[in-house]
Formats: C-alpha cells, structure tokens, sequence
C-alpha cells in the first residue's frame, strides 16, 4: 500500500507540473495579442541621436534664418533660445527611459556671423578686389582715349556702344558663329573708377576710389582706321569711366589676335600695358550674359535691339521673349532681361490672352540672381504688375516701388550721379560711365523721372538724380539674389534731338555686364559649444560639442576683415562704450553711454532688448539711463547694436549690478521674505562669521523653514571672492557658519542648517581694510529672494 | 485480483503522464525560438536582430534628406488625424511614404509593431510640464521578447498645423523662436 500511495503522489506531482507548464505556454503562446507580456519590451535609446539632434537643428535654424532674413544677432539669440529648449526637452525625453542626460549649451560661446563665400556670379554682392595686371595686358578705354570721343564731331559717339560688344564677344564662348572670337571666354577686368568727375572725386567717397587713373601704354589697334598696330611709340594714358582690361595670363597669341582684329573690325581703340599695373578695385566679369529682352510682341522693343544692333550684335547673340515663352520657363537661361518703354500690364491683361504666370516667373527669376533693367513706361508698368504678383510678399510695394514724376524734371534737366553709388559694389558697378562733371544727359519719353512711393524697397539706392525737382533719373534695388535697374528716358543712345548719349548708353551696358560679374554671397556660420553628460546606470561619459556650421558649405569662404560689413559697402560702422566699461560695478541709475557712427543703436542687457538709445547731440554720444534696480543683482552683459543702411555692428561689456540696500533686512526679488544677515569677523581676522536667518512672516515669528541659500562673497568692484557656500535652513529659517582661516587656506564650517557647500576658492581671499559684500540668494518652492550686507574685513 | 487492477491503473496513469510530459517536451522544443519565457542564448539573438532591424528601419522612417520637407515618419504624422490606427498605417495625405517603409519590412517578415508617441503638455495653472504617450499604431500587447527602439522628432512653428501630433503638444516659447517642441517615436517590435 505504501508503494501504491508513492506512485499515485508521483504522478499527481507530475500533472501538476504538466499542467502549470502548459498553461503558462499556452498564455504566452496563444494570448499574447489580446493580454500585457509579463515584462515591459526592451527600450534602447540612443545617445548618438542627441548629437544627431543638435546638428541637425543647428543646420535647420540656419537654413530658417536666411530664408527669413533674420539679421545675425537676432539669429545668434534665437539659435541660443532654441537650443537651450531643446537640450531641455530631450533631457526630458531621456529621463522617461531612467537616463541621466545633461546637455550644458555654452550660450556666451554659441552664436552666429556672417561670412562670405565667392559664389561665381549669381548673388547680391559684386566682389571687388585688387589685382596686378601684367604688361601686355590689353586696355579697352570708354573715355576720350577713343577716337570718336575725343573728336569735335559727336556723329561717332555712338561707336561707345561697340565697346559692350567688343567685350561681349570677347566673353562669349557659345560659339554663335558670329566671329570666331565668340568661341573662347576670356575673362575682362573692370576697372572701378569715379564717374562723378574730377571736381567731387574723393567727396563722400569712402575708398578713394579716382576718377582718373595714369598709366603708360601703346596703341595696338587703331579704331579709327580698322587696324592693328604693330609698332607705336609708350604714352601715357589718363584713363577714366572705369575702361576694361584683359590681362596678359588671359590670354595666348591666338586670342590676342582675335580680340585686336574684332577691335579694329569694330572701330574701338585698343592699347597694351608698358609696365605692371595694380589696381585696388577691380571686378573679374567671368562670361558674357545671355541677353533677353521682353516683351516682344511689343513696337518700343526696337529700341534695345537698336542698342544691341549699335554694339555690332547680330539677332543671334540675343533672344526676344514673350509671355507664352516666360511661362514655359525660357526665363531660367536668361542672366540679364531687358524691358524698354512698354505697358507691360497690357501683358498682363488676362483680356488679352495672356496670363499672370509671366509675371510670377519673372519675379521669381530676379529672386534667384536675375539682373532685370528696365526703362522708361516701363518702370511703371513693371513695378504695379509685379505687385500683384508679389501679393503680400514684400511690405513695399512691386520691385522697388515707384511714384511716376508728374512733373517729369527729367525731360527738362540733365542728371547729377550720386554719392550714394558708394552704397554697395553693385551700384558702384553700375554707375561707370564716362562723364567729365557727374552729369548725365537729359532725356524725355512718357517715363523720363520718379520717386519713391512712402513704402518702397528699403534697400533701393538712387544712382542719379535730375539737378532740380531731386526726381530719380536711375534707381537700383537689390532683390533677393538678384538686382533690378530702373532708368528713366525713352531711349538711352540718344537725346531728344537724337545726338548722342554715350555716358547713359554705358550705364545700360553695365547693367549686363552686372549679370555675370564675380559675386560674394553672405551666408550664415553657426558655432556652438557644450557639453553632453550621459548616465544610464551602466554606462556615464562626457561629449564635449564643438559645431561650425556653414548654410553653403561648398562655396569657398571669403576672407573679409570687417565682420559686419560687407566689401564695398558704405563706410564700417565704429561702436564703443564710453561708460560702463569692462567689469564695471553699477547701482541704482546709470547713464549708459556709446558712442557710434551707425544712424541707430539699440541697447540690450543680457540678450534683452531695453530699447533705442538716445542721440545726445552736445556729447555726440548714444545715451541711455539705465535703472539697475530693476536687475537681480549680478553679473550681466550690456550690448549695443549699431545699425546702419542695412549693416550693423555690435560692441558688449560685461558688469556687475550690485543691490541698492545693504541693510541685509530686506531686499529681493519674487518673495516677500524677510531676512536677517549679520556679518562679523572675530578672532584678529581669522574667522568671519556669516548668521543669516529668514522668516516667512517675520511678525508672525513664523520662519522659513528647509529653504535653499546659496551665498556668494564679492568685492567692491563686483568680482566673486567665495561662492559655493550653500545648503539649507533649520526650524527657525537659520542658516550661520564662518570662514575659518587655516595655514593660508580658507574652511567653510557650518553652525546651523544643513551644509551643502563646496567653497571655491579655498584660499584665504580677505584683505585688510577691504569692503565685500555677502549676497545670500534664497528659494523656496519656486520662489527666490535675494539678500545682501556689507562688511569691511579688519583684523 | 485487486492488486492486478491497481497495477492497470498505475500502469495507465505513467502511460498518460509520459504522454503528457514527451508533449510538453516537444511542445517547450518548438516553442523556445518564439516565445521563450525565460532569458536563454536564443531569446537574446532574437532580440538582438529585432532590435537591429527595429532602429535601422526608425532611422530609414524619420531621415529626411535635403530634397525632402519631412521625413516619411514626421509628414505621416503631422498629416495624422489623431484616431489610433489597428494593424497598420492607414491610407491618407502623406501617409504613403511610411506606409510603404512598414510594409516592406516588418509587414514582410511577419513582425509585429506597434508606435507610440510621447510628446509633452504643459499646466499653465500649476506650471508642470507632463509626458504623455498617444498610440499611433497598433497591433495588440507586445509579446515578452519584444524590443523598443525611440527616436525624437522636432516640430517647428513653420511645419504644417493639421489635427494631426502637432495640436497635442504645445510651442515651448510661442512665436519667439521656429523651435515648437519635440516627440518622441516609440516603435516596438516583437515576431509573432
């Protein structure tokens, strides 16, 4: 019997087993769908996308700047914000998997700038730069060094348009089978010269650039007779309007020939350099532009092919467009379009068949680095049919936003060139012209002048303005990548008694010439610093970040002195603090001053805009009076941004605000605490007590129990001596210890409260007869007070 | 005769009880590479590869390269109208991209998945910032060797604004920066 029981116990044992067994397969097999597993899944993160993380937002917010045309400060403060709430919120999301994620952004080390990049020829900025031309260089003048510009006769004078196409051909490589000339590009040198005569050369100009520059040279083609030169004796040119030069490494005995053949086919004079010539302002024109001109269907387009034809260029060196062609993109191989006198909202007159495409097409291509010169009606005409395609892109109104000039002073008056050529290197560019006085020619037609409307494109710099009524006569606006030109006047190669006009021709030509100058484009460049410490239990280190980050990072970098302005704009702008300077220490109100040649200076304190300072025309400084009582007390960074045409500059110093009340009793920000701090130094100078208690309702006896206190001890000019003192308060809001002085080091030990410090330094710091002040910073549940006393350290 | 039939009996009740363990035997045998219940060898291979297959296939889903707006993870979900979808990704403007990535991949291989989204919500009134998780797919409890893999997305106040994750957070600094928050995608996967 007993073995029978054995067995029978056995084999209970056995099912049972069986049965436990199967049922927890059959839970985990069959029920696994509709039941929670017995174990939360595996979670893995992973540290490498943090990294990931902060490029790819550092590479996002540079791409949202630019596109948004945030100016580089706001964007180093909107780059500081983003990245600091965003290191927040990944630490956030790691701690959801129990990991300890610390990313510390160094904001004062992180910030954007600006920096240029040589980017070929489409982008707003010509590059203007010096350059050493050897001898045999070949030398294009524009001014009286031609024959028909120096003769009596001004029947020739039009020849000055075969110079444009005489450099065109020499720029061409499309082999349009014009000439053999056009199937090599040779690169042409514009000498920058100042077109406003030798009387105001030097007035308002802040490079110096000349008007007239010296230099011997031969003749080697000789226009007025159709030949080449072989043998001529060393003159000594005055050259002046900014004539071309195409450097002697350009070229090869082959494409020398050509060019000097085209040139004497041409009737254009052509000399080569004796001796080395270096020149400060130059620009390199790297291919010939494909022309366009538009609308075709209109009569008035005969007037540029007239000017084109002049320039000894056949129908096959341009392309006439219509709308139809616009709209099917034809626009996107185009460098440089040309509209004279038309009613180009005619075009745009859906009545008439035709669409608004062309025109959001044209706007678009001017976007991306078109150059678009417009004349006459025009310019009216353009300016409102862009407008309603632009919709409410741009605040102002069309291209650049015109008001026609009712009382058109153009018709009646020759033009003075402007000083503000020297605005950018694009209208310094487009301004050459050879003229002995700054005057260009008066010229009538439906649109000869205008003005701005009130709300036009504010970086719009007028080139030229008729000598009465201060009517426009020739306007440029950079626009997005691109430029617009418009020039007033039916036609530009002759006046109304149809003589010719050759200082306004020129200024036509540079406008595609313009189109494939070298350009710099500005781009953004982030750099950003911290460090990431990682702790997941198992594993704990520390990346330190180190990013720079360019928006193009291709195009090679531009190496400009001025880091807030860009070459060949006006003048850089000069921004410094009189007072404060450099770790000044400032209590209750202060007079901030700057002093600057920007038009307009903003004040921050520690990234936060306190508003536009004051011009105070007696000291000819930029005030502002600041009240520090509405800072904590602190250290702090005062910045001042200078603004000018579009350009800015910025200059900081960094202070110290100190408090106002050193009674120790009250004082602070957030809480209404009130607080108690005695200072006392004993024992001939080696212990300085520090007893500080708070209350909560100091009448009410009813203290500040387990509150934070962090104390820092500063000197008079606000420099920390001892920081690290912290901990907690007890029952009755204490918190007291004393520095105690031993063999030259300096201990921090605690009588009341609970002690957290680390004391930094741990030296003794205390000087005799020196005044410090103790700073106790005290918070509780998110509250925070500040409490401050003097002490003068006696032995 | 009585000790025959106890003999039967017993001799019956070994029978059944070896049949039942050599079942559960082959039962356990065949069972080990799906659903193991205790941690071995296999068990760790499996989650091994899943978890290599689950962050290669996230990474594919949330990468945007420069020719794109989004990633196919981020469209789908600032298209999303919100309702948890069973199964898979559902058909809808934008969802095209990632639909097409799950089903290639785990769809193929007959994994399951689910994808949940952590994003937080702030209390302005007890100024406390909450993570919280929203199921986007789903395709019931995940099995014990199943694996999650987590990548964080960042909104801007410049990506569209649908019904979609967007309206469940909030923009940390309003208007001041194009930073809006970030989310957290939370695919596990486990085999069937």
């Amino acid at each position: 019997m007993r073995d029978d029981g054995q067995i029978i116990l056995l084999t209970g044992f056995l099912m049972a087993i069986a049965l436990v067994i199967v049922v927890i397969l059959a839970n985990n097999v069959l029920l696994t769908l509709n039941s929670p597993a017995l174990m939360n899944p595996q979670e893995r993160v992973r540290i490498s996308d943090v990294v990931d993380l902060l490029d790819n937002e550092v590479r996002s917010a540079l791409e949202y700047y630019e596109d948004e045309g945030i100016d580089e400060y706001n964007a180093t403060m909107k780059l500081r914000g983003e990245l600091t709430n965003l290191s927040r919120f990944i630490e956030y999301v790691y701690a959801q998997h129990g990991i300890v994620l610390d990313i510390q952004i160094n904001t004062s080390a992180t910030e954007i700038r600006r920096v240029y990049v040589v980017n070929t020829t489409r982008g707003g900025i010509v590059y203007m730069k010096s350059h050493e031309f050897p001898e045999h260089s070949l030398i294009i003048p524009i001014d009286d060094n031609q024959w028909f510009l120096s003769d009596s006769d001004s029947s020739n004078d039009w020849l000055s348009a075969r110079i444009f196409g005489l450099v065109y051909r020499t720029l061409n490589d499309r082999d349009e089978n014009v000439t053999r000339l056009d199937n090599y590009l040779i690169p042409v040198y514009r000498i920058l010269e100042d077109p406003r005569g030798p009387t105001r050369d030097n007035i308002n100009d802040p490079y110096g650039i000349p008007y007239s520059i010296s230099l011997r040279a031969k003749k080697v083609v000789d226009g007025k007779n159709g030949t080449i030169v072989t043998s001529s004796t060393s003159e000594l040119l005055s050259l002046k309007g900014g004539p071309y030069i195409i450097s002697a490494k350009d070229l090869n005995p082959n494409t020398r020939k050509l060019i000097l053949q085209e040139a004497a086919n041409f009737s254009i004079d052509v000399y080569e350099l004796d001796d080395e010539f270096e020149y400060s302002w130059t620009v390199y024109i790297l291919g010939a532009p494909v022309l366009a001109i538009y609308p075709e269907e209109q009569a008035n387009i005969d007037i540029i092919i007239d000017y084109f034809h002049q320039a000894g260029l056949s129908d096959s060196e341009f392309i006439l467009l219509n709308t139809t062609e616009i709209e099917w993109g034809l626009l996107n191989n185009v460098d440089i379009l040309f509209t004279p006198h038309t009613d180009i909202s005619d075009a745009y007159d859906p009545a008439k068949n035709l669409t608004d495409t062309a025109a959001w097409k044209i706007l678009n291509w001017v976007q991306n680095g078109g150059v678009y010169h417009v004349e006459c009606y025009g310019v009216e005409t353009v300016d409102s049919t862009i407008e309603l395609a632009d919709g409410n892109l741009h605040p102002w109104y069309g291209f650049i936003g015109i008001d026609p000039d009712p009382q058109k002073y153009g018709k009646n008056y020759d033009s003075e060139i402007l000083d503000t050529i020297f605005s950018s290197n694009a209208t310094l560019f487009l301004s050459q012209t050879y003229t002995t006085n700054g005057l260009l020619n008066k010229r009538g037609g439906h649109t000869p002048s205008f003005y701005f409307l009130a709300e036009h494109n504010p970086n719009s710099i007028p080139m030229a303005n008729t000598t009465t009524g201060d009517a426009m006569v020739l306007t440029y606006a950079p626009f997005g990548e691109g430029h617009v030109i418009y020039m007033g006047g039916h036609r530009q190669d002759v006046d109304d008694s149809q003589n010719p006009t050759p200082s306004r021709l020129h200024i036509v030509f540079n406008a595609f010439m313009l189109a494939k100058a070298e350009k710099i484009v500005p781009v953004y460049e982030a750099h950003v610093e911290g460090v990431i410490r990682y702790l997941d239990g198992d594993s704990e280190f520390m990346k330190r970040i180190n990013l720079t980050i360019r928006s193009n990072e291709t195009a090679p970098i531009f190496n400009f002195t001025g880091q807030y302005n860009f070459p060949g704009s006006s003048q850089q702008i000069e921004l410094s603090f009189i007072q404060p300077q450099n770790d000044y220490t400032l209590t209750g109100e202060y007079l901030v001053k700057v002093s600057s040649n920007a038009s307009r200076v903003e004040l921050y304190i520690s990234n936060t805009y306190l508003g536009n300072m004051t011009y105070n025309s007696t000291s000819s400084l930029f005030e502002y009076l600041l009240n520090t009582t509405l800072f904590s007390p602190g250290q702090y960074v005062l910045e001042a941004i200078g603004y000018r045409n579009g350009n800015s500059a910025m200059a900081s110093v960094s202070v110290y605000i100190k408090r106002n009340n050193s009674s120790g009793t009250t004082g602070g920000t957030g809480a209404n605490w009130e607080g108690e701090l005695k200072i006392k130094v004993k024992e001939h100078g080696n212990k300085v007590e520090i007893k500080f208690r708070v209350w909560e309702d100091k009448n009410s006896n009813i203290p500040l129990d387990n509150a934070n206190v962090e104390i820092v001890i500063r000197d008079t000019d606000g420099n920390v001596v001892y920081s690290g003192i912290s901990g907690y308060t007890d029952n009755d809001g204490k918190y007291e210890g004393e520095l105690r002085k031993s063999d030259g080091n300096a201990e921090w030990h605690i009588k009341k409260g609970v002690d957290t410090s680390s004391l930094n330094p741990t030296t003794w710091e205390f000087q005799e007869h020196r005044t410090y002040t103790v700073e106790v910073t005290v918070s509780y549940g998110g509250e925070m007070q500040y409490f401050t006393k003097d002490f003068e350290y006696r032995r | 005769m009585e000790v025959k039939e106890k003999a039967q009996t017993f001799t019956l009740e070994a029978a059944i009880s070896l049949i039942i363990l050599s079942l559960i035997i082959l039962y356990v045998v065949f069972a080990v590479p799906l659903t193991p219940l205790t941690s071995s060898a296999a068990n760790v291979m499996v989650e091994n590869k899943l978890e290599l297959l689950a962050s290669d296939v996230l990474n594919v889903a949330c990468y945007k390269s420069s020719g794109e707006d989004y990633s196919p993870m981020k469209q789908a979900l600032l298209y999303w109208d919100g309702e948890i979808m069973y199964g898979s990704i559902y058909n809808y403007s934008w969802s095209y991209n990632l639909k097409t990535i799950m089903e290639s991949t785990f769809g193929r291989e007959g994994i399951a998945y689910n994808i949940e989204i952590g994003y937080f919500t702030y209390n302005s009134s007890t100024n406390t910032i909450t993570y919280n998780t929203v199921t986007f797919v789903w395709n019931g409890y995940p099995s014990d060797n199943a694996v999650t893999v987590t990548k964080t997305l960042v909104l801007y106040d410049s990506d569209p604004a649908n019904q979609g994750i967007k309206v469940l957070t909030y923009n940390i600094d309003g208007n001041e920066t194009n930073f809006y928050n970030v989310i957290e995608v939370r695919l596990t996967v486990w085999r069937m």
